[in-house]
């Protein structure tokens, strides 16, 4: 670590043996282009954060009496404040019930209990 | 036969005033085709997310019914027909015949 540019945080990551020595190594995902943490336009690189794992709040009992259309109120906080179906990113739920909830969410809509869009 | 679990949108003057001639009109299509209600409940009255044929406000009727299979296309036809049903739905019954109150069915989330 003897030579740490300034600003760069990067080099500090990975057992990168400092700058001059392995060439090749400077060439790594982290810094493409600059020195100090800069692309070529000079704008600050930061990587982005890992995205953070949702975990669905709710047991299977709940789930299974709460995905249907009749519960609007339970299913509504499945939706973004415009209305559209949230993903399974977002929600944290397994596929199958993902798909109940779609399922559930648009016989709402059909029936009038929930609208298409929200304003 | 099997189990069903109709969700009917009525037109709301006519609900209120006449409801009687609502289930009686309902329960009649299913008899016709050789079905038999088990349970009919008025489930709401609720304000639109949007405008179905021009009513911004509605009644919901719930009705749990078994039937032989072939004969839902022809009920479906005929509630389309009717004046005061503005929109139906008929699903294959999972969950039984009891269903959440609509305050209950919201009161889901309130203890989270």
């Amino acid at each position: 670590m003897a030579y740490n540019n300034g600003g760069n945080s990067y080099s500090r990551e990975g057992g990168r043996e400092g700058r001059g020595g392995d060439r090749f190594g400077s060439r790594d995902g982290y810094d493409k282009g600059g020195k100090d943490g800069k692309d070529k336009d000079g704008k600050k690189r930061r990587r982005k954060a890992p995205p953070k794992e949702v975990v669905c709040p709710y047991d299977e009992k709940t789930l299974d009496a709460g995905l249907d259309y009749k519960a609007i109120g339970f299913i509504s906080k499945f939706r973004s404040s415009q209305g559209k179906i949230l993903s399974r990113k977002r929600t944290g739920l397994n596929k199958q019930y993902q798909k109940k909830l779609a399922v559930a969410l648009k016989r709402a809509r059909f029936m009038g209990l929930l609208g298409f869009i929200e304003i | 036969m099997e189990l069903y679990e109709a969700m009917f949108l009525i037109e709301n003057n006519f609900a209120r005033e006449n409801w009687e001639k609502v289930s009686a009109g309902i329960t009649a299509t299913i008899t016709k085709n050789g079905g038999k209600v088990e349970k009919i409940v008025k489930w709401d009255e609720r304000k639109l997310s949007y405008e179905i044929k021009k009513h911004k406000r509605g009644t919901y009727a719930l009705v749990h019914f078994t039937a032989p299979t072939n004969s839902i296309v022809a009920m479906e036809k005929d509630y389309k027909l009717t004046d005061f049903i503005l929109r139906v739905m008929i699903l294959r019954d999972t969950d039984g015949i009891e269903a959440p109150e609509p305050s209950e069915a919201t009161s889901v989330i309130a203890s989270y």
